[in-house]
């Protein structure tokens, strides 16, 4: 139950945690290769903003792969995957862990929690670039490093069933309707699809997030929105002699149709439009990135050889046995 | 010749007439013989005659062959039961363990109790004497002082009656702490519980039905959503999911509590 759960407890933000804890993020990755820089370098650096579209172009990406995928999954497979790699960008830099293998390692968490059953090989196969055993051994090791982030809390309410509920609910209610509103569904699920690209899923519960579809499908189908605010009304127990009043019950309408408004905004402003010649700029300043990065392991090491090779070599991981089932 | 167990020789004709009641007296030894128990001597001499008798009616007995047996086992049986005859006889009457401890205890008892009715006869008889020699005292008390009989005789009774007092209070004591134990014995019956659990006093509970915090428009009962024709919007359960205890309002249900709850989330 959504009331009671971790993600309303601990995974709801307002948009300006969301920005602050991304900032953070991106401010640790920074002050960890500061004093090793030459002067100029710092430029190089992606900022919190570019970090953002780099994420958004990956989850772009992610939706294709989503929609390509044998066997078909369900849809909160999808939400839930997206509701990790979010989380997980909270705290972590997108130019530190490669935000594309990530989302892969997401789906196959996604699948996992969500019970939708397929194998890493079978997984793998679904993947275009990468050898399959390069790609199962770092999904693979990626997976419990993910739930520790994620702090074990991996249920994920996604939006799908209260739209069902809404949906049956205006069936049942609004008998007098004069078109059939099967048809706001797959407008409904355009909604979702852009909304997986924003941040709504980490700010509001899922059944609002459902009624900003509904009303979503009810616009773009060219039908008023009135019918949902009388729908609304009707859910309430508003009754028809009570229109204007200020009744506790009008009051919550009113509130819930501005929350919706409010929702639809957000996907409207946070969704990106990234033009291919974006993605190309971005792409030339990662690969910059990456080379520095490879330079900046090189400095480290002559550091340490330099100070007598004391301790660990840099880059030298402690292996943590990894916890899986699957190998 | 005929010749009988007793090995004492007998012509056929004698053993007609001796035995003609079937049953009769030996004529050398008077032993009680039986007539059909005579037969045709064979050796000449009497003694290897019985001698020779008696072996082969042991030979019945015992050392019996394999063929002797209908199966293997019967013989074994036999065998064992013959080889080891006299163990089993010593065994039979040797005492084990346990039935050596009820004897020791058994007897320990006994002298036990012994001892302690030889103590209380004593006992008996020393007070006797006490008895004795107390009135004998006073006697002699009587005979020789010059005190007057009467404040001896006083003392006496006065003494005697003080002993008398003391014994009663004696049994009264033993009375009331038998009293007290009986009283308790009863009270820990009453109490006396089977189970291993300790009686715990504390209040009763009371169930209190939970609260579904939804924060949201309440929820139609699951009669509201069979009458309101909520069902008729949704894909009816197959046979075995109902058979399965799945019923199409319980999906249902899901999913319009998942859209109420935190719909009012500001």
């Amino acid at each position: 139950m959504y009331a009671t759960s971790s993600q309303k407890k601990d995974w709801t933000f307002t948009s300006e945690e969301i920005a602050l804890r991304r900032k953070n993020a991106n401010n640790i990755f920074r002050a960890k290769h500061k004093e090793l820089l030459s002067k100029g370098e710092e430029e190089l650096f992606l900022n919190p903003e570019d970090e953002l579209i780099m994420q958004r172009i990956v989850e772009d990406a992610a939706t294709r792969f989503a929609d390509k995928f044998r066997p078909h999954i369900w849809p909160s497979v999808k939400w839930t995957a997206y509701a990790y790699f979010k989380r997980l960008f909270l705290d972590w830099s997108a130019s530190e862990s490669s935000p594309k293998i990530v989302i892969m390692a997401c789906f196959y968490l996604a699948m996992k929690t969500d019970e939708f059953y397929v194998t890493i090989d079978e997984f793998v196969s679904n993947l275009s670039t990468g050898s399959p055993e390069q790609n199962t051994s770092r999904i693979l090791g990626l997976e419990p490093e993910i739930m520790r982030s994620l702090n074990y809390n991996l249920t994920v309410h996604a939006p799908y069933r209260p739209f069902e509920g809404h949906l049956m609910e205006m069936k049942t209610r609004m008998v007098l309707l004069a078109f059939d509103l099967e048809t706001i569904r797959n407008d409904a699920f355009k909604f979702f699809d852009k909304a997986l690209q924003t941040d709504v899923m980490m700010m509001f519960s899922p059944s609002q997030i459902s009624l900003a579809a509904i009303k979503y499908g009810l616009v773009t189908q060219g039908k008023s929105p009135d019918i949902l605010k009388e729908f609304l009304a009707k859910l309430f127990g508003v009754e028809d002699n009570a229109w204007g009043s200020s009744s506790e019950g009008m009051k919550n309408v009113v509130k819930l149709m501005e929350r919706i408004e409010v929702i639809i905004n957000t996907v409207e402003e946070d969704f990106m439009n990234i033009n291919d010649a974006d993605r190309l700029q971005l792409q030339k300043r990662a690969g910059a990135l990456t080379e520095l990065m490879s330079e900046l392991t090189r400095r480290r090491s002559e550091q340490w050889k330099a100070n007598g090779s004391i301790g660990k070599a840099p880059g030298d991981v402690d292996e943590q046995p990894v916890d899986s089932d699957d190998e | 010749m005929m010749i009988n167990e007793c090995g004492h020789p007998l012509c056929k004709n004698c053993v007609e007439n001796l035995f003609a009641r079937n049953s009769g007296n030996c004529h050398v030894c008077s032993r009680l013989l039986k007539k059909n128990g005579y037969r045709e001597q064979i050796f000449d001499d009497p003694l290897i005659d019985k001698e020779t008798a008696i072996r082969r009616r042991l030979r019945k007995i015992y050392n019996l062959k394999r063929d002797d047996f209908p199966t293997l086992r019967e013989f074994n049986d036999y065998q064992e039961r013959e080889k080891n005859k006299d163990t089993i006889e010593r065994n039979k009457r040797r005492l084990d363990e346990d039935q050596k401890w009820i004897e020791d205890n058994l007897r320990d008892e006994r002298a036990m109790k012994n001892r302690i009715n030889e103590v209380l006869a004593q006992e008996s008889k020393e007070n006797e004497n006490t008895a004795v020699t107390d009135t004998k005292a006073i006697m002699e008390e009587l005979r020789e002082s010059n005190v007057a009989a009467e404040i001896i005789l006083d003392r006496e009774r006065k003494r005697q009656i003080e002993k008398e007092l003391e014994e009663k209070e004696e049994q009264e004591k033993r009375k009331r702490i038998h009293k007290e134990l009986l009283q308790d014995r009863k009270r820990h019956a009453e109490s006396m519980s089977f189970t291993s659990t300790m009686r715990v006093a504390g209040r009763p509970y009371t169930h209190q039905p939970l609260d579904l915090v939804i924060n949201g428009p309440t929820l139609p009962s699951m009669k509201d959503i069979e009458t309101m024709g909520y069902l008729t919007h949704m894909k009816a359960a197959s046979a075995g999911r109902v058979a399965g205890g799945y019923t199409s309002s319980l999906g249902c249900m899901r999913a319009i509590f998942e859209s109420r709850v935190d719909l009012l989330a500001f």
